[in-house]
């Protein structure tokens, strides 16, 4: 943050600024100041909105971790921060195994080929039993981050996604920015390709999908005076709310938080 | 891994083949096949047969397979290269496709071209403006090409 700062700050200095013209004669000089004088003010307050979601950040969150930004940063947070947090709770991963069964008949259901979906869910179960075995936070980071097994992963987990969204159609449908599109639509172009983004939308129906929920803190500008938190809750008794995972998010990017 | 799923789609193709398309491998390399498909009964590409080659990538099925055209084809959707401009082929790849399914999408596309996506904007102002000069062209085309 800070580099990308004092960089832009460089930028902005009068010395280094080629507009200026001083041989010219008709050059608003009084005009292109205040022009530098707002752009500096803007970086100043971007500064300082950076400075003050840290701060804040900070009383609570004791680390981050950052995703690769390829599109799936959203999926693979939220399969390794799942992963991460239950890596002792046997009775959870049960739960979550069978999910992973599960869902193919239901794909299948609608529509989708037997062989594709029972290829992903096997790697899937298959990772979900190799982390079980290693049981540590180093083997769950080495099965993350081998290309095969992770891709299937967020692949399965953009399907669990998708079969909410078709299932529960009728309510999605307004949510949706293009309303000319169905939601079968939005799932083969927004939701099932590899690397693409992720909007609440999806957040909203894998948290229900597999039942676990969600905390995001948008880092967004959309407040500036206190953070912006959207929590998605996986049933309907909000009383309680809990976040399993907790994501930073930066236009574009989901990482993972870690609370103190 | 890539391989185990290839192989899976090899032995599907076979039990289930889809209509009026076949494929398979090339020689022993299971990363390269040739692909048929019929010319559909209602277009002017009917009674051709056009040959299509394939490659998966090594990252099958994260990414989508290269499929281009061997036999010329007059249509505004493939080019002279073979290149066939198709979102499934492109950005709407998904794992959860197949090479059958990617098959079935040609065909329809050899049915249906989209004039208003083109990859060759000739053809498809043709298409659009004068459809019995577009079909007699696919035809005489497909007469010499793909018979």
């Amino acid at each position: 943050m800070s580099t990308s700062n004092s960089e832009t700050n460089t930028n902005n200095h009068p010395d280094a600024a080629n507009s200026f013209n001083y041989s010219g004669k008709d050059v608003d000089l009084d005009g292109q100041t205040h022009v530098q004088q707002k752009h500096i003010e803007q970086e100043v307050v971007n500064f300082c909105y950076v400075c003050f979601v840290c701060k804040e950040l900070m009383k609570k969150y004791k680390y981050i971790r950052k995703t690769r930004g390829d599109g799936n940063c959203f999926y693979r947070a939220f399969g390794f921060g799942y992963l991460e947090q239950n890596l002792k709770n046997e009775l959870e991963l049960d739960r979550f195994r069978k999910l992973v069964a599960d869902l193919k008949d239901k794909l299948v259901q609608l529509g989708y080929q037997e062989f594709t979906v029972e290829d992903v869910r096997d790697v899937v179960l298959e990772t979900i039993d190799k982390i079980c075995q290693g049981g540590d936070i180093p083997n769950l980071m080495k099965i993350f981050c081998t290309q095969e097994y992770s891709d299937y992963f967020v692949a399965y987990l953009r399907l669990f996604t998708s079969a909410y969204l078709q299932m529960n159609a009728e309510f999605f449908q307004s949510f949706l920015d293009e309303p000319s599109k169905t939601i079968k639509e939005f799932c083969c172009t927004e939701v099932e390709p590899m690397a693409r983004e992720s909007d609440n939308i999806h957040i909203i129906a894998l948290a229900k999908a597999v039942q676990v929920s969600l905390r995001v803190i948008y880092m967004d500008h959309s407040e500036t005076s206190q953070l912006t938190i959207h929590d998605f809750a996986h049933t309907d008794n909000e009383q309680m709310f809990h976040p399993t995972i907790t994501f930073l998010y930066r236009p574009g990017h989901y990482d993972l938080l870690y609370e103190n | 891994m890539a391989l185990k799923r290839i192989n899976k789609e090899l032995q599907e193709l076979e039990k289930d083949p889809p209509a009026n398309c076949s494929a398979g491998p090339v020689n022993d390399d299971m990363f390269h096949w040739q692909a048929t498909i019929m010319g559909p009964g209602e277009s002017p590409f009917q009674g051709g047969v056009f040959f299509l080659s394939i490659h998966f990538p090594a990252d099958y099925p994260f990414k989508p397979p290269k499929i281009t055209f061997t036999t010329k084809i007059y249509h505004p959707n493939i080019n002279s290269n073979g290149a066939i401009c198709l979102d499934i082929l492109r950005s709407q790849w998904s794992p959860a496709l197949t090479i059958s399914k990617v098959l079935l999408s040609i065909c329809s596309l050899l049915t249906d071209p989209n004039p208003d996506d083109p990859l060759v904007p000739d053809i498809a102002r043709l298409y659009k403006t004068d459809r019995e000069k577009y079909n007699q062209t696919a035809r005489t085309w497909t007469n010499k090409y793909a018979m």
